[in-house]
């Protein structure tokens, strides 16, 4: 029996303005296995942002329940659970202040995680990406692309169980999405880390990952999750070529489109 | 990386065109006061401030000077880090925010000159506890830039830190803090200003000594070349603490061009 990694029941966001209340997610239940790779797919951008963040313990839920690793969190989310959890946001958020190796640092600087070994994981984490060489460079003076990998790099450079990616592609031209969402297998794969990843390129979805959970529109709601049951050794350029690609490729977009 | 030359080509511009234009002005200003016959009494050519300053500085003006920066630095050097503990104490509570912000103006927008007769009845004429006036009238502008830079923190900053179970101290220290450094300058560089108006306004009407107390008493002496040596000293004390402040911003505020 394969570890759940991610369990949530019903879990739902409502967020209340001025004006009015307004329901971004409404039961979410899903269960997210150890070592997978799943893709988060859906229409409007409102929903699925919120579960990611809810999953990441950077939005409360406002309904529901939730367990990371079998512990409780949708009221109170431990910080032992934060340590073993990575994020990377839709806009990389990285600290323009700070250079690339000090915006490594900055979780471990927080989790009081440094030591002798520190400067050798910050190298380990961001040749993984390859920026090895950009370490004394600030994100001003870095292209979009490479402000994403480095967002890669300090979602992981504290070693983290689980993955959590909102739309890491979303700014980046296509040739660039490509190369990068190779290297997010090969790394899948290397780490043997549990990755979820919001994303709204059908292609990518059936290139990187395992499972697709299909998102219907505003409130955020489970529509479908589809299996990718295509091997690890063919998730490569050529997968555009097999049939089954294109079956599933079908079947998602005209779920998406609905 | 940068175009080298592009940038060598843009720090001459910026240093020589205000140079040239100081030169036209200069060059107009002796021209029209010879050309005009205009008395010395009313407006000297420059030529005559310059060597009636020089010849009288050592004597009448240095010692001026001194008590003036003495002033300005004293008071600066407590309302830079007085400005910014309060704001960051002020940033914390909603309350004392609010209800503060409106006497912070107050104390911003009245020019400390009326006050000084107030300052003098209470601390005398002495002018050792002047710097006083300046920590007043600056400590507000340096807190009301600092606290807005404080509160506008960008929400996806905060968001960050807060996905790390951040402490409240540790996301100012490392977040709001560095994040609201553009404005503390800014508020630093008008509390500059601030300060040698303030520190003039002092001198002019508690008196001696300093060189505001000295351009009121050469006036009444109708010596105007040094009513205008020391309105040139005091314009450069104020840009040479100007200027520090910025060279100093534009070491530590690397992030934003």
């Amino acid at each position: 029996m394969k570890k759940i990694i991610v369990s949530t029941d019903k879990l739902s966001k409502t967020y209340f303005t001025k004006e009015e209340d307004f329901m971004a997610v409404q039961d979410f239940s899903v269960d997210i296995y150890d070592k997978e790779f799943i893709c988060i797919m859906g229409p409007c951008s409102c929903g699925k942002s919120a579960i990611l963040k809810m999953i990441g313990g950077i939005e409360e839920p406002t309904g529901g329940a939730m367990k990371i690793n079998g512990i409780s969190c949708e009221k109170k989310f431990p910080l032992e659970l934060r340590k073993k959890i990575g994020f990377m946001y839709q806009n990389e958020n990285l600290l323009p202040w700070r250079t690339v190796e000090k915006n490594l640092r900055l979780p471990l600087e927080i989790f009081r995680d440094i030591d002798k070994n520190t400067p050798q994981r910050i190298n380990d984490v961001l040749k993984m990406v390859g920026l090895a060489d950009y370490k004394e460079v600030t994100p001003i003076e870095l292209s979009g692309g490479m402000k994403q990998r480095v967002g890669i790099a300090r979602a992981m450079v504290y070693d983290p169980d689980l993955v959590l990616m909102d739309q890491p592609f979303g700014k980046l031209d296509a040739i660039t999405r490509k190369m990068l969402a190779f290297d997010f297998i090969n790394i899948w794969q290397k780490t043997q880390k549990t990755f979820v990843m919001i994303t709204n390129s059908v292609d990518e979805a059936i290139l990187c990952s395992n499972r697709v959970i299909i998102l219907s529109g505003c409130p955020a709601q489970v529509n479908k999750i589809v299996d990718i049951n295509i091997p690890i050794e063919q998730r490569n350029a050529e997968i555009e070529l097999l049939p089954e690609y294109q079956k599933i490729r079908k079947e998602i977009q005209s779920l998406v489109r609905s | 990386m940068k175009a080298k030359k592009g940038v060598h080509k843009k720090k001459q511009k910026n240093i020589l065109a205000p140079l040239v234009v100081l030169g036209i002005i200069l060059v107009v200003w002796e021209a029209s006061t010879r050309l005009f016959n205009i008395p010395r009494t009313i407006f000297p050519p420059i030529s005559s401030i310059i060597i009636q300053t020089i010849d009288n500085f050592a004597v009448n003006i240095w010692s001026h000077v001194l008590v003036t920066i003495r002033t300005v630095l004293l008071g600066m050097v407590i309302a830079i880090p007085l400005g910014v503990l309060l704001a960051a104490v002020f940033s914390q509570f909603k309350v004392l925010r609010y209800g503060m912000t409106p006497i912070v103006l107050i104390l911003v927008v009245t020019p400390m000159i009326t006050l000084v007769p107030l300052f003098m009845l209470w601390m005398g004429f002495d002018y050792g506890p002047r710097f006083i006036v300046v920590v007043v009238q600056c400590t507000p502008i340096i807190l009301l830039n600092t606290l807005t830079g404080f509160c506008q923190t960008s929400s996806k900053y905060l968001e960050l830190m807060k996905g790390y179970g951040s402490s409240k101290l540790k996301t100012f220290v490392k977040v709001v803090f560095p994040n609201a450094l553009p404005q503390v300058f800014t508020g630093i560089k008008l509390g500059c200003i601030f300060s040698t108006i303030a520190t003039t306004s002092i001198e002019m009407v508690a008196g001696q000594p300093g060189l505001g107390y000295r351009v009121t008493y050469f006036s009444g002496q109708i010596q105007t070349e040094l009513v205008f040596g020391c309105i040139i000293c005091i314009a450069s004390i104020g840009l040479l603490l100007y200027t520090l402040i910025s060279i100093i911003e534009k070491r530590v505020v690397t992030w934003i061009q």
